[in-house]
């Protein structure tokens, strides 16, 4: 496939892969405080988004997707609240491994990222259009 | 006198294939902005596929960015300023050979026009 | 490639068409004093093949990166000015040869 079209491929899949990071960025965000429902249950744990590369069967073009959506490992942190119905036997509560903070730069960067690639997608095609234009008359 | 030095009309039409090559290369390290591990690549410089190709039209080799602007704890080197930057210019030096190559097309034309 | 070779201007025609040198027939009214029409043509050419050789090796600066862009431009507008300016002349000049040439008994 020519070059130029490969650019809006490459760009095509990877504003599809930053879409999928603010989609499960906002549901960390949604879910900051899910606590769990019975005592001493694990509350909502954090997701996370893996890109690879691969290519494109169609047309052979380097694209990126998104290989899995896995979660975030890390401890919970507990609160002390004895009245929760997710309280343990010392009365505290394990509350999501979600950081606002650490979620509201993620979307941030999704969103600039998926804006850079929308930008290479109209220059690939400015650039064709140039290259087009030398047909005419 | 239509030597591969003087003859612009063809170095035009390499300018335009080596700036569409270092624009994918260019997407490629936007789209792998956040791929772990991943290290940006560019094109040979303009100059050094001219050597390459000798006025034949191949594909233009690519090689591993060195430097630039460091990596981040994933090992992930892309820097998307950089790139971005990159890219206006590259879009630049595209549309510049277009117009050359049209122009060279143009005053062929001129100089084989028969008078009235 | 862009070169005035390509025109097809021979300098030699003009020269004969407009009475400088070799054999030439009455000139239509009186002498003139100064430069002839060939020798007006014949400067003319050589500056313009001076321009093409300099939007030629602008355009080539150009493509390198070697030169800014507005001079690259501005020497190729030059250049195609000066082109332009030729072939018109040429195409003035063969006009006036050809009606020449019937004129002849």
């Amino acid at each position: 496939m020519d070059e130029l079209s490969a650019i809006g491929k490459i760009a095509g899949s990877a504003m599809r892969a930053q879409s999928v990071r603010m989609r499960v960025t906002s549901e960390n965000m949604a879910n900051v405080d899910t606590t769990g429902t019975a005592p001493g249950a694990d509350p909502y744990r954090r997701k996370t988004v893996d890109f690879a590369e691969a290519v494109d069967r169609a047309s052979g073009a380097p694209i990126v997707t998104v290989d899995r959506i896995g979660t975030d490992p890390s401890n919970f942190e507990k609160r002390y609240d004895p009245s929760h119905p997710a309280a343990d036997e010392a009365g505290y509560v394990k509350v999501p491994n979600v950081n606002a903070m650490v979620e509201l730069a993620n979307m941030r960067e999704a969103m600039r990222s998926f804006e850079a690639n929308l930008n290479m997608m109209d220059s690939g095609r400015r650039m064709r259009s140039q290259l087009l234009d030398l047909l005419k008359r | 006198m239509t030597g591969i030095d003087t003859d612009w009309m063809a170095i035009a039409s390499q300018k335009i294939r080596w700036s569409e090559a270092r624009q994918v290369e260019i997407a490629r390290n936007i789209a792998n902005a956040d791929t772990p591990g991943f290290q940006p690549r560019d094109t040979v410089s303009f100059e050094d596929y001219l050597n390459d190709s000798l006025g034949r039209s191949e594909a233009v080799r690519t090689t591993e960015l060195n430097g630039g602007w460091g990596s981040s704890y994933d090992g992930n080197g892309v820097v998307l300023e950089e790139q971005t930057i990159l890219s206006s210019e590259t879009e630049g030096q595209h549309r510049m050979a277009v117009e050359l190559y049209r122009k060279a097309h143009d005053l062929l034309l001129l100089a084989g026009s028969a008078n009235k | 490639m862009t070169t005035i070779d390509k025109i097809g201007f021979s300098l030699p025609e003009v020269d004969r068409a407009f009475g400088k040198g070799g054999t030439a027939t009455h000139s239509a009214g009186g002498e003139t004093s100064g430069p002839s029409f060939g020798e007006m043509v014949e400067n003319s050419l050589r500056q313009t093949v001076e321009t093409v050789r300099a939007g030629d090796r602008a355009a080539i600066a150009g493509l390198n990166g070697q030169i800014p862009l507005q001079e690259m431009v501005q020497a190729t507008v030059e250049m195609e000015t000066a082109m332009r300016t030729t072939v018109a002349l040429r195409d003035k000049t063969l006009e006036a040869w050809q009606e020449l040439l019937r004129m002849s008994v």
